[in-house]
C-alpha cells in the first residue's frame, strides 16, 4: 500500500511569503558605473566565497554525505554504508567539526546496523551521542533520534536490559520535542516497544502503564497513520 | 589599477568571508528552530522583527515574523508575549488575506499544553472557521485538518463536554476516510518545554 505523506500547513514552522524583503548582493548600478570595476570584482568574489571559504573536505564530506542518503532512499543499505563511512573519514580527518562527525556516523551506523553489523552500529551510534552531548549549542532534536535508533537496536537484538536504558531517556526526550504532540501514533508505537523491553526486564507494571497510555493515544486519534515509521533491524540476517 | 584599488580587491576574500559568514537572523533562527534550540531561535526571531520594522516590511512579510516569534516565546515560556505576537500576527494576517488560522490554531496549542481547555477550545472553533472561510467546506487537507480536531476533541473531553469530544471524534473519522493513506508531518511547536531561566 503506498501512503502519501503530507506536510501540514496549518501549523509549525512559517516561511516567508514570495516577496518578502530578500536582498541582493548586486546592483545594475555595480555594474554601469566603469569606476566601480573593483568593487563588482569584489561582489563577484564575495559571493563566490559566500560558503565561508568552505574547505575541499567540506565539499567531499556533503558529496558523500548526500549520496548515502540517496542510497538510502534507494534501499541500498551497502551502498549507503560505503558512501557515509567516507562522510565519516572527511569530517574527521578534515576537522569539520563533531555536528558533522556526528551526523555522518549516525548515518554510518543505522547503515551498518541494518546489515547486522550490530557491534559496529551500536558503537557508532554512542560515539554521535556523545559527539551531541558534548556541543556547545546542544541539538535536542538531533539527540533524539539518536537515542530512538540506540533504544530500537538493542531492543531488536535482544539486548533488553540496555534497550530499557535508553528507552528510559528516549521516552521523556520524545516528549520534550513534543514528538508526543506532532507524531502520536508514532509516539505510541515507541511507547509499545518500551513496554516490551520493559516486560522482558521484569518491569511488567510500567509496562502495563504504558501500554495504556499507548491505547490512549491511538483511541483518541482514530484512523491516524504514524507519519514516522518505525524501521526495525533485522533479527535473523546474514552479513554481506 | 592605481595602488588604492590593489589594497580593495586584495581585501575581497576578507569580505568575501565576512558575507558569507555574516549572520542573518531569519536564516539563525531558523536553523536553531530545526535543531530545537529554542532560547536562541526566540532572541533570533526578535532580532528579525526588528530588523523587518526597521526597514518597514510588508505586512504579509512581518505577519511571518511576529508569528515565529511568537511560537518561540511560546517555547521558552514566555507566554505572555506569545500570545501577543501571534494574535498581532493574526491581526496583520486578517488585513492582508493571509492565512489567519495558522496564528489561531498555534494559540490554539499552546493554550492546550497549559491546560486551558476552554480557551484551547475557542481558538480551535476560531481557526476551523478561518480555515472553513479560506478554503471552503471541503478542507484542502482533510487528513491534516483531523489531526487539529483530534486534538480539538480532547479538550473537550478534559473540558467535561464529552458529548461534544465524542462528535468531534467522529468528525475527525470522517475527514481521515477523505485521505485514507495519508501520513501527516507536522512541526509541533513544543510549547513550555524550553523555558528561559527566570520564567514560570
Amino acid at each position: 500500500m503506498s501512503h502519501r505523506k503530507l506536510r501540514l500547513s496549518a501549523s509549525g514552522f512559517r516561511l516567508p511569503s514570495v516577496n518578502s524583503s530578500s536582498r541582493s548582493v548586486y546592483s545594475p548600478a555595480m555594474r554601469s558605473h566603469s569606476g566601480q570595476r573593483g568593487a563588482f570584482l569584489c561582489a563577484l568574489l564575495a559571493s563566490l566565497l559566500a560558503d565561508c571559504g568552505m574547505p575541499f573536505s567540506q565539499v567531499k564530506y556533503d558529496s558523500y554525505y548526500e549520496c548515502g542518503l540517496a542510497e538510502s532512499r534507494a534501499g541500498n543499505r551497502d551502498g549507503a554504508s560505503r558512501c557515509f563511512s567516507r562522510a565519516v573519514t572527511n569530517a574527521q580527518r578534515g576537522r569539520l567539526g563533531p555536528e558533522s562527525e556526528s551526523a555522518s556516523l549516525f548515518e554510518y551506523a543505522k547503515a551498518i546496523g541494518h546489515q547486522c553489523y550490530y557491534d559496529e552500529a551500536r558503537t557508532s551510534f554512542q560515539r554521535s551521542l556523545e559527539l551531541e552531548e558534548q556541543l556547545a549549542a546542544p541539538r535536542p532534536k538531533m539527540q533524539v533520534v539518536v537515542l530512538v535508533e540506540l533504544a530500537r537496536l538493542d531492543l531488536d537484538t535482544g539486548q533488553y536490559t540496555e534497550a530499557v536504558h535508553w528507552y528510559e531517556r528516549e521516552i521523556p526526550a520524545l516528549r520534550k520535542v513534543a514528538v508526543d504532540r506532532a507524531d502520536p501514533i508514532a509516539f505510541a508505537d515507541e511507547l509499545d516497544d518500551f513496554a516490551t523491553a520493559l516486560e522482558q526486564t521484569g518491569g511488567g507494571a510500567r509496562a502495563t502503564a504504558l501500554r495504556q497510555e499507548s491505547a490512549q493515544i491511538r483511541a483518541d486519534h482514530p484512523g491516524e497513520l504514524p507519519a514516522t515509521v518505525a524501521e526495525h533491524y533485522p533479527k535473523d540476517c546474514k552479513k554481506p | 589599477m592605481t595602488r588604492r584599488h590593489t589594497r580593495l580587491v586584495s581585501l575581497c576574500p576578507l569580505l568575501g568571508l565576512l558575507a558569507g559568514c555574516a549572520a542573518d537572523p531569519f536564516q539563525a533562527a531558523a536553523n536553531d528552530e530545526h535543531v530545537g534550540r529554542w532560547e536562541s531561535a526566540y532572541a533570533n526571531w526578535r532580532l528579525a522583527v526588528s530588523q523587518a520594522e526597521a526597514a518597514r516590511a510588508a505586512d504579509t512579510d512581518l505577519a511571518m515574523r511576529h508569528y515565529n516569534l511568537g511560537r518561540a516565546a511560546g517555547a521558552t515560556c514566555r507566554f505572555d508575549e506569545a500570545e501577543r505576537e501571534l494574535l498581532l500576527a493574526n491581526q496583520l494576517d486578517t488585513s492582508t488575506n493571509g492565512p489567519t488560522y495558522m496564528s489561531l490554531f498555534e494559540l490554539a496549542c499552546m493554550a492546550y499544553d497549559r491546560g486551558q481547555w476552554a480557551k484551547a477550545i475557542d481558538y480551535y472553533e476560531r481557526g476551523f472557521s478561518e480555515i472553513e472561510r479560506i478554503q471552503g467546506k471541503n478542507s484542502h487537507h482533510p487528513a491534516a485538518t483531523a489531526q487539529q480536531v483530534d486534538e480539538y476533541a480532547i479538550a473537550l473531553r478534559k473540558a467535561g463536554r464529552q458529548a461534544d469530544a465524542d462528535a468531534a471524534r467522529a468528525h475527525a473519522v470522517e475527514l481521515r476516510q477523505l485521505e485514507p493513506n495519508a501520513r501527516i508531518v507536522t512541526d509541533r511547536t513544543p510549547y513550555g518545554n524550553y523555558c528561559a531561566p527566570g520564567t514560570p
